[in-house]
């Protein structure tokens, strides 16, 4: 009973259906012949409409349909497995070698591979089978050889990132030999995803064959195939359409229940599913101690308590975990923390755009923007505030601006969205705000797409795009991570300018403490969903509390060291915050860790300088 | 665009590889075509006579350099079997195919299209999973499964639509369009099916992406993101696949042909095929092959203009 359960867990219910389907076929299409081979004519009872003594009734013999839906399974299912089998062995064949080779190679079969696709097979296999004979075996091998194109085709398709992945390269390097590698490397890596194709190569073949025996060059006439059913009841569809009906339905039943097999196949186990944790007791756990932000007056933007989790098949991901922040007009904090830290997640949860599911609804938390909630307003003021108000530069100007669309474009509808202008002052506008962000050769830039553009350039454009519509505050995140050095700094010193000129209120996001030194007025360090230390930047630079800021301050190369490695590596990766909280979430990686550390949760504590970590408290407090 | 003219070379490539493979084919199959016309009881002498007439005494190569010059100039041949104009037979049969072949692709869009993003617009909700189970069923219905049944439901028990007598255009696009609608039905309904697939996850994949996500940061309404952002880089994988469904509903559609007696290529090149009439079934498969190339050409080149990637990707590689 209760493997059945899990069972429906893993097929779903449908799956189930579809798993009985196959197991009944696969009974028929073995044993069927054992009780069908004399199906007796009755032409008394000649078309006959579905009954009881004769469930899918009788055709135009007499002979019991059921009974010849079972004996016609059996070839049906033969030429649907072996036409498959020959199609994947020969496409795979194919696949590989123009993927494995490539160049020359690869073209070549490429354009048979067109070719293929530019010639009337259906047509032609036909006249193979009426030419060479209608026979079982005819009808197999020329399915079979037209079905091999098509996987070639995927084979390819699938081996080819594979091809140039590092341990394809490495077994090349240490010259094993192509067909092992290609053996243990590359099929392995393709097999999954083909085996959920095959499966719909089976159903796909099986009504080619159907159409062969309707259009009359099919199986020969004294050999049952489903088709073969189809096509001679076709001659008395007025009266008994059942003839033709029922074997199509046993078709159409039978690819459709291989195709949800296969997608379901395809999507892969899916996870064990884990109880969720108990989120209360945790938020309740965390909100303590940290108290409500207090609010000031010049505060524009202020983070309360903020709670992001993710619901996973494993529990909820804690990705942000009850974070204050407060956001003074014309004030820079700077966000810093490795990836994974949340900083991310925190940015566009400000904005809420992170959608539930599967962001778990009714956490705790808000972001007051203006005396306002942004988190409990209707997503209609939201939008009013999304690049109105708020607006947000992304990580990579590589995918973060529409490849389909010129840029000034792209500018301009911001702007047209938000400020109600005409398209040709938006226009206009987008043409200032290239030139003030200081893209060279602005107007011929306007009609620019991103592709053309270098990455400098394209982040200039993000940052144009965020400020079309005249917002307050700007949220970066990792603006300038993806770009050299040299036009890392460009691009700071245009935000600090922007920041002055226009009074923007900035926060602004990255993983490396050395680029905010001079330019954040605050900054909040970020682990595990948390931030863990903040204070201004001088004290934090100058009097760090907490051990992972420390590390991540040693981490910065200094100019007057001869290499720019890091010095201190901090070891080991961010935890994944799943399942309960217990301790402190530094302390597999902390170098200072006590025993404390382990069962403890330090808190966020301090007044200006706020540090998370139990050796301080004593100090602070 | 010399992206593009190494596309033409390939295309090109195609259409000869097509022709080529074909003739030669027809040529290695036994049964001689002077003793098709001249029938069993002829003559050695007979035979050479007209082997001598039509060319065959010559080798192959020969023959296929005369066949490609002449195809060039728009003169397919004359059948040996009927002695018929095998370019003219063509032209007579074409308009229908090319015009079954726009209307189910017509079809299937208008209904692909916006299901899909319906569909996209709530992914895993339940519009989402009736649509994506609804266009499973279709695709599962072979297209002569779904032409009987349309046949036996519209034709013959409801009778609103003609069974098998098909109206040529030239006389009355009304009557024409009518003896049409089951035919594109059984052809379009499936399709539509796989259109939807193919739209639907480009478009759920696309909603995921990062200039997305900027779009949705600046503002716009998630109506507007799908509608204007989305759906334009989507709608150009969807054109791609459109344009490789060419030659089969040119030449493939044979059953559909069949089952409502429409004057087709498909059945042109059956009826050809069965009776070993060569020169016929050279020159329809030709004709499909250069339909498809050509109707591959515009979808690249509508590719090239509208997307600026592919017009990257094939200026800096060497594909
Ligand atoms: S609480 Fe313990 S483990 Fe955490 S940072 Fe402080 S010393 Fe390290």
């Amino acid at each position: 009973m209760k493997s059945l359960r899990s069972f429906k867990q893993r097929w779903g219910m449908l799956g189930l259906f579809a798993i009985a389907w196959l197991v009944i076929l696969g009974v028929c299409a073995l044993f069927g012949n054992l009780f069908t081979e004399n199906l007796d004519q009755d032409l008394k009872n000649r078309l006959q409409a579905p009954s009881f003594s004769h469930p899918f009734g009788t055709n135009n013999l007499g002979v019991d349909m059921l009974g010849l839906s079972i004996k016609g399974a059996r070839i049906s299912v033969l030429v649907g497995l072996a036409a498959t089998a020959i199609g994947f062995i020969g496409g795979s064949l194919v696949g590989l070698t123009a993927a494995y080779w490539r160049g020359r190679v690869d073209r070549v079969i490429l354009t048979f591979l067109d070719a293929s696709a530019a010639f009337p097979s259906f047509v032609a296999s036909i006249s193979v089978v009426l030419f060479f004979g209608k026979s079982v075996r005819n009808v197999i091998l020329v399915i079979g050889i037209l079905t091999i194109p098509v996987i070639a085709r995927i084979v390819r398709a699938a081996s080819l990132p594979l091809v140039e992945r590092d341990f394809v390269l490495a077994a090349r390097m240490q010259g094993s030999k192509h067909l092992q590698i290609i053996l243990r490397e590359l099929v392995p890596n393709v097999i999954r995803p083909l085996l959920g194709f095959a499966m719909i190569t089976v159903g796909i073949t099986i009504s080619v064959e159907g159409g062969l025996s309707f259009i009359g060059a099919g199986v020969p006439d004294n050999i049952v195939t489903w088709g073969q059913l189809i096509a001679s009841g076709r001659a008395t569809v007025q009266d008994s359409p059942h003839l033709v009906l029922i074997p199509s339905s046993l078709i159409f039943g039978t690819i459709l229940v291989l195709n949800t097999l296969s997608s379901k196949w395809q999507r892969g186990r899916p996870f064990p599913i884990v109880k969720e944790p108990a989120i209360e007791s945790v938020i309740s756990e965390s909100t303590t101690g940290i108290g409500p932000a207090i609010m000031s007056s010049d505060a524009i933007l202020t983070i309360e308590n903020l709670h992001t989790y993710f619901s996973t098949p494993f529990g909820s991901l804690r990705a942000v975990d009850g974070v204050s922040l407060q956001l003074r007009r014309g004030q820079m904090i700077a966000l810093v923390g490795e990836s994974g830290s949340g900083k991310t997640m925190l940015a566009r949860s400000i904005l809420g755009l992170i959608p539930s599911p599967p962001r778990v609804a009714g956490l705790p938390g808000a972001v007051i923007f203006k005396g306002q909630d942004l988190l409990s307003m209707s997503t209609d003021d939201l939008r009013k505030v999304r690049g109105r108000q708020i607006a947000m530069i992304f990580q990579d100007p590589m995918t973060s601006l529409n490849p389909v669309m010129r840029v000034g474009r792209q500018i301009a509808d911001t702007a047209v969205l938000h400020l109600g202008l005409s398209k040709k002052e938006a226009k206009k506008r987008a043409l200032e705000l290239l030139i003030e962000v200081g893209v060279p050769d602005a107007q011929r830039r306007m009609r620019a797409w991103p592709h053309e553009l270098s990455g400098g350039l394209r982040q200039r454009i993000g940052i144009a795009i965020a400020l079309a519509a005249e917002p307050e505050v700007l949220i970066a995140d990792e603006p300038t991570s993806a770009l050299d050095v040299t036009i890392q700094q460009q691009l700071l010193d245009l935000l600090d300018r922007l920041r002055h000129v226009r009074g923007l209120s900035v926060l602004f996001i990255t993983h490396d403490m050395g680029i905010v030194a001079s330019r954040a007025d605050e900054v909040a360090v970020m682990y595990s969903g948390r931030i863990v230390e903040q204070g201004t930047t001088h004290e934090v630079f100058t009097n760090p509390r907490m051990p992972y800021t420390k590390a991540l301050l040693a981490s910065i190369p200094r100019i007057d060291q001869v290499s720019h490695k890091k010095l201190a590596v901090i070891g080991g990766i961010p935890p994944i915050a799943i399942g309960p909280r217990i301790g402190c979430a530094f302390a597999p990686r902390c170098p200072d860790v006590v025993d404390r550390c382990r069962t403890e949760i330090p808190l966020l504590v301090g007044d200006k300088h706020k540090s998370a970590c139990l050796l301080n408290v004593v100090g602070v407090a | 665009m010399r992206g593009l003219g190494q596309r033409l070379l390939q295309m090109l490539s195609v259409l000869l590889l097509v022709a080529a493979g074909t003739f030669f084919l027809l040529d290695l199959m036994p049964g001689n075509p002077a003793i098709a016309i001249l029938g069993t009881s002829a003559t050695a002498e007979g035979i050479a006579k007209v082997e001598a007439e039509l060319g065959l005494d010559k080798p192959s190569v020969e023959r296929f350099w005369t066949w490609g010059t002449n195809a060039i100039r728009g003169d397919l041949g004359v059948s040996y079997r009927d002695g018929e104009n095998v370019a003219s037979a063509i032209r007579q049969r074409f308009p229908t195919s090319f015009e079954i072949l726009i209307l189910t692709q017509l079809l299937a869009l208008s209904i692909a299209v916006p299901t899909a993003l319906y569909a996209a617009s709530k992914p895993g909700k339940r519009r989402d999973r009736l649509l994506t189970t609804t266009s499973f069923g279709l695709i599962a219905i072979p297209q002569f499964v779904m032409a009987l049944t349309l046949l036996i439901i519209f034709a013959k028990q409801l009778q609103w639509f003609p069974a098998a007598d098909f109206v040529p255009l030239e006389e009355g696009i009304i009557r024409n369009l009518r003896s049409l609608v089951l035919p594109v039905l059984s052809l379009g309904l499936p399709l539509s099916g796989i259109y939807f697939q193919v739209l639907r996850n480009d478009l759920i994949v696309t909603m995921t992406s990062d200039h997305i996500m900027r779009t949705r940061a600046s503002g716009f309404s998630e109506r507007v993101v799908l509608l204007k952002y989305a759906l334009r880089s989507s709608s150009l994988t969807l054109l791609a696949v459109v344009g490789l469904n060419t030659a089969g509903l040119l030449g493939g559609v044979l059953i559909i042909e069949q089952i409502y007696s429409l004057p087709g290529l498909g059945r042109f090149l059956f009826d050809a095929a069965t009776r070993r009439d060569i020169v016929k079934v050279e020159g329809a498969v030709l004709v499909i092959a250069v339909t498809y190339v050509a109707v591959n050409l515009i979808v690249d080149i509508l590719l090239r203009v509208f997307d600026p990637r592919v017009r990257a990707a094939s200026l800096g590689t060497s594909r």
